[in-house]
């Protein structure tokens, strides 16, 4: 199991569209994956649960894979996450 | 403008009565302008447009009775000679003998009609714009789902026809199975139908060709229904991302109209016809100015604002 803990930085935090595509990153691998943020745990592969947190940006979340390709799993979360704090702002 | 229509098929269509030059009635129209020759009547015939039928009024025809007669036939000559398609007279016109004369000589159809001018024109136009539009066809199904005309499209067997055969069960109204054929009413104004043979009938695999009339009633069907929405069945593929949310819109483009279209994958536990039902309300909601998705991304922005305060509260 692996446990990281993560940032947004993308000034409108995650909303929609970085939701997106960090749920379709997720569920690309086998791996079971839980984000937990102000004490909430939900699935990282279910765009309602994520988005249903509202996490703002600047804050700290955690994220947990468990499963056989735990760690690609994470390096691609780890990965798209830098490309979502460098989306460009609506 | 690559369709023709004879002038035995607009008399048939508009209820027209022949009055002279019915040999003369598998003339073609390839234009679905029409002009009054008012101008022609009065001596002008620089301008005459004698490719289009020719609409006579009770003005026309008040002016013409003004002139002597020898002017009436020169005039009546001249416009006989260019062979327009054909003359229409409308409703409460007396038709002039001279009129009548040369339509059996040049057999060229002098029709009356039962409708005024301006309603003639309308009416008129519609029929030759429908007839003589350019046509495509889809391979596909389109229903009338609650006054959305949706086209239901996607590879041979996904089960198009079976989601038809449920939407009218619900109660929605077929008017293409297989092939539409559609074409360009004006700009962003699609119509579809169902090709002549073809019409009324649903092919189901395994039970054959069966007559929907018929079958539900006539409320199961519609004749023409004006074009709204595509969905494009396709079968789930773990490899591909769907749009989760429907905050982007995709078009389709059909001459030169923009539908919007979706692309709908299905498995066998998504009940397919309900599916199609859904997207077709959702789209009925937008275009009343209800858009669920943006709704939804509002409320979300709002809460990640009310979280990102109470951050710095903190």
């Amino acid at each position: 199991m692996i446990e990281a803990n993560f940032r947004i930085t993308y000034p409108d935090g995650l909303n929609a569209r970085p939701a997106t595509m960090l749920v379709a990153v997720a569920n690309s691998y086998s791996s079971k994956m839980i984000l937990e943020y102000q004490d909430t745990r939900v699935t990282l592969k279910s765009i309602m649960g994520v988005l249903s947190l509202g996490i703002p940006a600047n804050v700290k979340f955690k994220l947990t894979f468990d499963g056989d390709d735990e760690g690609e799993a994470f390096q691609a979360v780890d990965k798209i996450i830098v490309n979502i704090n460098q989306l460009p702002c609506k | 403008m690559s369709q023709k229509l004879t002038i035995s098929q607009i008399v048939a269509n508009m209820k027209l009565e022949v009055l002279a030059g019915a040999l003369g009635l598998n003339r073609e129209v390839t234009s679905p302008n029409l002009t009054k020759p008012g101008l022609e009547l009065a001596g002008l015939f620089d301008y005459y447009e004698y490719n289009r039928i020719q609409i006579i009024g009770s003005k026309e025809e008040t002016f013409f009775n003004t002139l002597s007669p020898d002017i009436q036939l020169d005039r009546v000559q001249k416009l006989f000679a260019q062979e327009p398609p054909a003359f229409i007279f409308s409703k409460n016109v007396d038709v002039p003998e001279l009129f009548l004369q040369f339509g059996n000589k040049y057999k060229i159809p002098v029709l009356k009609s039962t409708y005024q001018t301006t309603s003639l024109f309308g009416e008129l136009f519609n029929v030759l714009q429908a007839k003589l539009a350019e046509r495509t066809t889809i391979h596909g199904v389109l229903m009338d789902i609650n006054g959305v005309g949706t086209i239901i499209t996607g590879s041979s067997g996904i089960g198009k026809s079976e989601v038809a055969l449920e939407l009218i069960r619900r109660g929605y109204m077929l008017v293409a199975d297989d092939t539409i054929e559609i074409y360009q009413r004006e700009k962003n104004v699609l119509i579809g139908e169902a090709p002549d043979v073809l019409k009324k009938y649903l092919e189901i695999r395994g039970i054959g060709i069966v007559n929907v009339v018929y079958m539900f009633g006539v409320s199961a069907y519609r004749e023409t229904k004006r074009i709204s929405l595509i969905v494009n069945l396709n079968v789930w593929d773990d490899n591909k991302q769907y749009d989760r949310l429907g905050l982007q819109a995709e078009k389709q483009t059909i001459f030169d109209t923009d539908v919007v279209s979706m692309s709908l994958p299905i498995t066998e536990a998504r009940n397919t016809a309900t599916l199609v039902e859904a997207a077709a309300f959702d789209f009925k909601a937008k275009q009343m100015g209800y858009h669920s998705a943006e709704d939804f991304s509002g409320s979300l922005k709002r809460k990640i604002k009310a979280n990102s305060e109470k951050k710095q509260v903190e």
